[in-house]
């Protein structure tokens, strides 16, 4: 059977079983005097079968599709006569992909040797074989689970502890999911890594002024050795970063000072949702407003008052990246004032304060760690934005300070060294992978510091 | 309810349901040397009429106890005196309201200014989350009542002192208000209304959150601040009405019922409303 109807039929079972069960459960406790007289409520009885029905045989189902590969192909291999056992990992391969190929119907049957084509034979043989006996097997184990919980069932089984048991694993196996994944991403990116300080030292890397990214294929060409220095890339990526909070941060904070203390709930109930919109916008619009508008715009105004501006400039994406990033801070400061208790409001307001002193000696202060961490976290989205870079501030590497020049960031350098033909050993690629770790590093600090702050401003609160 | 024996349970609900709300206030509402004065007060909030014409007066320097069910409207009539009712959204005051003879509902009264003069202290303590200097120094700095450092310190060392709490807090006053007890947090902020001289403080529930240690050592405080001071209280223990208060007022669902001297009033009301209260029929 096709492991998605295997997967159907199993649910479909232990839906039976759950109904079984619980149907058991209360007739059991009907000649004791109702259902009150159980451990547990029959939904746990139920949910007791349906676990066994469908957890063995599912764990059995995976445990299958996960070997099922190489179990048939060690099989496949031992078979072949001795001559034509594959001497190297390589070798081994090969023999299996023609085989596989020829069972497949993309390798003619006629060309093939012999030996190969029996092999084929085998293999369906083998693979129609392994699905018979685990469909059998899988259906088997839901069944006898199934009898299991159903004759298991009695008053005093403490159905509701086994249930919840297997509920607190599954919730554990889903939280590991993150974990692992972002731990799989990490010694990825930490390896990769590894393999390009091979190439260019860390030094290089880490202190280098110099970006530009080319390696030569041969030897002999000319500048067959590029420059990995990181620090062009860093210093465009916070250039930028920093005017963007230029202008998210005062912004976001006074919109959220006004709709948290000042705004009727009618403007409170436009504003918001607004404010939601912006957040909404996919940051490539974002991109082609900046570069389609706000950079021609400043390119025009700079020539007005006889300013260079390039037509790609870090102010331009710093401007757009800054509007972008109001929502994410003033909803988040929002929330923060919001929850600064009423009852220091009118503290305040009973010693003869006005709103804003008010707003700028109790609240603000009060809110002041929420509100950093939440700045904190707009930072790091800001490092780690591309879309609006890769269009509005260039490609160029260059070591500046001047927000009118065109610069280059840390995200858009990975974009361009990964997009297009790439060999996966030469440097090139491979820092991209280093800049990621770069990166990665930058924003889990900036997060670790929020988190932080966010910590002590819970301690002084409870 | 099931403690209450049948007939008293019987007897004090035909006195609610008979009972006719007064016209004017029973006993004696009015003072001649007063230092607040209501007259036609009528609170709403929104459609709903929170304070039925109440007239009543507050001598200076007396502690005048606002007792009565939950819902009847003191905090509501407290919060009215101090203008705190301005922050809630749909809540109208009318009638006149005179502090030493200035209406405080005109245009030409700050509501800011107006709570620098009438101060208050909340039923939960609620310092800020500064040091308790800074607490007592919030209200002086705003106001610009201390112009060097020492002045300042002086003034935060009276207050606390008045307050009690200067022996407890004076090794420790760069540590946060929030870190000290509940009853010394009251205290605190005791302190912090009465370190911009205020002229009326007045006390919402002030004990509620409190152990009965920490609510002693308020009502010896109270007893002492009503030397220098004009207050209301706003209780729900008649023991600590009676303990602490010169008159005491008794609401009920928004009318004034009946206002007298405190003993009085816990030994002959003179209405059948406020005898079924204190009595305990209700409420």
């Amino acid at each position: 059977m096709q492991t998605a109807n295997l997967l159907i039929v199993l649910l479909a079972l232990s839906a039976v079983a759950y109904y079984m069960a619980r149907g058991r459960s209360v007739a059991l406790a009907q000649p004791l005097g109702g259902i009150r007289n159980l451990h547990s409520l029959p939904f746990f009885y139920g949910m007791r079968a349906a676990i066994w029905c469908a957890l063995p045989s599912t764990v059995l189902l995976v445990l299958w599709l996960l070997f099922d590969e190489h179990i048939i192909s060690t099989l496949l291999i031992n078979s072949l006569p001795e001559g034509q056992q594959p001497a190297s990992a390589a070798e081994y391969n090969l023999l299996l992909n023609s085989i596989e190929n020829i069972a497949s119907g993309a390798l003619r049957a006629e060309t093939a040797k012999p030996v190969l084509v029996a092999a084929a034979e085998s293999l369906k043989q083998l693979q129609q074989t392994g699905r018979y006996l685990v469909t059998a097997v899988v259906l088997s184990l839901a069944v006898i689970g199934m009898g299991w919980g159903w004759v298991k069932v009695s008053p005093k089984l403490r159905a509701r502890q086994q249930v919840e048991r297997v509920f607190r694993g599954i919730l554990l196996a889903c939280a590991c999911v993150a974990i692992f994944t972002t731990i799989g991403i990490l010694l990825s990116v930490i390896f990769e890594s590894l393999r390009f300080f091979q190439t260019v030292p860390a030094t290089e890397f880490l202190f280098g002024t110099e970006w530009s990214p080319q390696m030569a294929i041969r030897s002999d060409q000319v500048g067959s050795s590029g420059s990995f220095g990181a620090i062009p890339l860093f210093v465009g990526t916070l250039l930028i970063s920093f005017i963007a909070m230029l202008v998210a941060v005062p912004v976001g904070l006074m919109s959220a000072v006004y709709l948290a203390e000042y705004a009727s709930p009618r403007v409170r109930g436009l504003a918001k949702p607004a404010l939601e919109v912006l957040a909404g916008i996919p940051t490539v619009v974002y991109g082609f407003f900046a570069a389609l508008t706000v950079a021609p715009f400043l390119r025009q105004a700079g020539e007005d008052v006889g300013l260079e501006v390039s037509s790609e400039s870090a102010l331009a994406a710093g401007l757009v990246m800054g509007v972008m990033i109001i929502p994410f801070i003033s909803s988040l400061a929002d929330d923060v004032i919001n929850a600064v208790p009423q009852s220091l409001r009118d503290g305040s307001l009973g010693l003869g304060a006005t709103r804003s002193e008010t707003i700028k000696k109790v609240i603000f202060p009060a809110a002041l760690p929420g509100i950093v961490s939440g700045v904190l976290l707009a930072v790091s989205r800001a490092i780690g934005e591309t879309m609006i870079v890769v269009m509005a501030a260039g490609l160029a590497a260059k070591l500046t300070a001047n927000p009118l020049d065109t610069v280059t960031t840390v995200t858009v350098q990975i974009v361009t060294l990964l997009v297009g033909d790439q060999e996966f050993d030469s440097p090139k690629t491979l820092a991209a992978f280093a800049l990621g770790l770069m990166l990665f590093v930058v924003t889990l600090a900036l997060n670790f510091v929020a988190l932080r702050v966010v910590k002590k401003y819970r301690e002084q609160y409870d | 309810m099931t403690n209450v024996p049948e007939p008293l349970l019987k007897r004090g609900v035909t006195a609610m349901d008979n009972a006719q709300y007064p016209d004017q206030a029973v006993g004696e509402p009015f003072a001649d040397d007063h230092k607040m004065s209501l007259r036609n007060v009528n609170v709403f909030y929104g459609d709903k009429q929170a304070i039925f014409d109440v007239n009543i007066d507050i001598a200076r320097n007396e502690v005048i106890a606002m007792i009565g069910p939950s819902g009847c409207g003191k905090s509501t009539l407290l919060r009215s005196i101090n203008r705190m009712n301005d922050t809630v959204e749909g809540c109208v005051v009318s009638g006149e309201l005179t502090l030493d003879g200035e209406d405080i509902y005109t245009a030409k009264m700050d509501p800011v200014a107006l709570r620098a003069r009438v101060g208050m202290v909340f039923q939960k303590p609620n310092p800020f989350p500064k040091s308790i200097y800074d607490n007592v120094a919030y209200g002086p700095r705003l106001h610009g009542l201390a112009s060097r450092r020492a002045e300042l310190d002086e003034i935060v060392e009276t207050s606390l002192t008045r307050a009690g709490l200067w022996t407890e807090v004076k090794d420790r006053l760069d540590q946060p208000g929030t870190s000290l007890s509940g009853g010394q947090q009251q205290r605190l902020c005791i302190a912090r209304a009465i370190a911009i001289s205020p002229e009326m403080i007045l006390m919402d529930e002030p004990c509620s959150a409190l152990d009965p240690i920490a609510t002693a050592k308020i009502e010896e405080l109270i007893t002492e601040l009503s030397q220098n001071y004009t207050i209301a209280i706003v209780t729900h223990s008649m023991q600590q009405a009676a303990r602490v208060s010169h008159r005491t007022a008794y609401f009920h669902l928004g009318h004034l019922i009946e206002v007298n001297e405190t003993e009085k009033v816990f030994t002959a009301p003179e209405h059948e409303l406020t005898e079924a209260y204190i009595t305990g029929r209700f409420g």
